[in-house]
């Protein structure tokens, strides 16, 4: 029996309160987990993806042109420049289906298309399945061709019918949407170059688009950070009020203890300790809730590949250590409030 | 301190209110090891501060107490000295409520050196000792008013103390759980040859005692 069993003892004995106090915690590392885990996860997913394209610049029309794809002229005119090589079309258009727009883009690359059922060709997405009610062989008609159904992806985030990129461009009148390429010699340099010579068109280099989506990223996280750390501030703070309460209710407690021999300093342990055991226990549950709600989100959003990367290791450690040091953090007023009471008038507190 | 007293006092002093309030106004006292002492005075005498200065609960304004060979007035760490040299006994049994009777006669042995089944066993020796091992497990709201009492003899007595202190130690109980208690505290004075100073208004109850203190306005009457 020591002054630790009396803390656990003293959170079983107010298990409402307690429960109480943790479910602010709870709520709080909950959050936290779910928002920058899912955060976390598809900034990984971006970045993987921006990484995979094997190319050195991405050229497109400019803003400024108000058009979002480039006429046979502009195409030729970059294909004829000797600093580019290894071109990689892409073509990707918009079609109203029922009052629905629907995006039709331009593929060669197959592989990246996740295709659940049936062959590459024209191949739309489970968003699209579910939403028109099409399988393989239904008829879609985009501007005026008549495209036959041959494949249904996973991908259920927006929706989407990938087509083979000589077709998107045909559809396109012969446009293309943008055009990946390998330089010959330093990207940016060449990028500056394509703009300069070539009128209408923005060339943007590998490394300034990851350096945008690692940006954008960060942001996303800082920003979801500070509100769910609110959400875990309220819980610390219910932490302070439960613990000063306990100290007050247990005032003549303290005093016996006292008296009987106890130190100032095992009184305010016990104190930290007791507030250090909600955080830990609020953090833990808080985090496996979190996990079972980013599990249910990567299943949703189609990010199981990620789901690993929504829980990382840092994450899991820092919450459950942030809400248990700050848990303790809380306790340290109630703490010293309880050292400091005087034997005598302690046990004349009814 | 001479050879003999296990409390000396000189001249304390101890008000409250920024003087308003003359609590102890210059006692001086000696009391014996193994002396069974009862303190009397009405209430607001100054017997209860008394007891408190000799319990090491409070520190004296003026003059010096010498407590089991300690200088009360220079030791800084007056909790272990109560730990290892004082058992009280309050006049509401102030038990933990919510630790068994055992785990309340264990938590004082707590950082006394002790492993865990030897303060269970001392624990288990000195329930037996106030009759209430069947009742271990119980937590004080299971025990009647004079179990609780019997409970907190043993927890006073759990670090095998120079002195004990009682503070009332009948005032919450009926006269046949009262005299069960006052019997039970003579008996471990007799038998443990333990320093027992109590504190009461009732003189019926001082009359035990092998010496009565009468307290009045802070003083010893002679």
């Amino acid at each position: 029996m020591d002054l630790y069993k009396l803390a656990f003892n003293n959170i079983r004995r107010r298990k409402m309160r307690s429960s109480l106090t943790m479910l602010g915690i709870i709520i709080g590392a909950a959050t936290l987990m779910v928002l920058l885990g899912v955060t976390a996860g598809t900034t990984t997913a971006i970045k993987d993806e921006t990484n995979s394209y094997m190319y050195d610049l991405a050229i497109s029309p400019a803003s400024t042109t108000g058009t979002l794809l480039m006429d046979t002229e502009t195409v030729s005119q970059i294909r004829n420049m000797p600093q580019l090589y290894d071109f990689r079309e892409v073509t990707l258009l918009s079609e109203e289906i029922n009052g629905t727009r629907i995006f039709f883009e331009g593929t060669n690359i197959w592989k990246d298309v996740k295709i659940i059922n049936g062959t590459e060709g024209v191949v739309i997405n489970q968003a699209v399945a579910d939403k028109f009610g099409y399988g393989i062989g239904s008829k879609i008609k985009v501007k005026d061709q008549e495209l036959t159904v041959t494949g249904i992806s996973k991908e259920v985030t927006a929706l989407y019918v990938h087509i083979n990129q000589d077709q998107a461009k045909q559809i396109a009148g012969n446009r293309v949407g943008a055009i990946y390429v390998q330089t010959n010699g330093d990207p940016k340099t060449v990028a500056d170059e394509v703009e300069k010579q070539i009128t209408g068109v923005s060339a943007v280099t590998k490394s300034d688009k990851v350096e945008e989506v690692q940006e954008m990223t960060n942001q996303a996280l800082l920003f979801m950070g500070i509100i769910a750390s609110m959400a875990l501030l309220v819980g610390i703070i219910s932490v302070i009020n439960t613990m000063l309460i306990s100290v007050m209710e247990r005032t003549r407690e303290l005093g016996v203890l006292k008296a009987i021999g106890f130190t100032n300093w095992e009184i305010k342990g016990s104190i930290l300790f007791e507030s250090g055991i909600l955080g830990l226990i609020g953090g833990l549950i808080g985090v496996t809730l979190g996990i079972i709600g980013i599990i249910a989100i990567a299943n949703v959003l189609n990010l199981e590949d990620y789901m690993v990367g929504m829980m990382p290791i840092w994450l899991v450690l820092g919450i459950i250590g942030g809400s248990t040091i700050l848990s303790i953090l809380a306790g340290l007023y109630p703490s010293m409030k309880a050292s400091k009471l005087e034997v005598v008038e302690a046990l004349r507190n009814d | 301190m001479n050879n003999g007293n296990i409390v000396e006092i000189k001249n304390l002093k101890k008000s409250y209110d920024d003087g308003g309030i003359k609590a102890l106004n210059g006692i001086n006292l000696k009391i014996r090891k193994g002396e069974f002492v009862s303190i009397i005075g009405p209430s607001g005498s100054g017997k209860s501060t008394l007891l408190n200065m000799i319990g090491a609960l409070d520190t004296a304004d003026e003059g010096s107490i010498q407590v089991a060979g300690n200088d009360l007035s220079l030791k800084k760490d007056l909790s272990t000295f109560r730990s290892q040299k004082m058992g009280f006994i309050f006049q509401l049994h102030n038990l933990i409520p919510n630790l068994s009777a055992l785990e309340n006669v264990t938590i004082p042995m707590y950082g006394n050196g002790y492993q865990s089944k030897e303060m269970t066993k001392r624990a288990l020796k000195l329930l037996e000792y106030v009759k209430l091992k069947d009742k271990a497990a119980r937590k004080p709201t299971e025990l009647s008013g004079g179990e609780r009492q019997r409970v907190a003899i043993a927890r006073a007595l759990a670090n095998s103390p120079s002195i004990i202190l009682a503070d009332e130690p009948t005032g919450s109980l009926d006269s046949k759980n009262g005299q069960m208690i006052l019997q039970r505290l003579k008996e471990l004075h007799e038998q443990e040859n333990v320093t027992l100073i109590m504190v009461t208004h009732d003189m019926k109850v001082a009359a035990m005692a092998q010496r009565t203190i009468k307290v009045l306005d802070g003083e010893i009457q002679t």
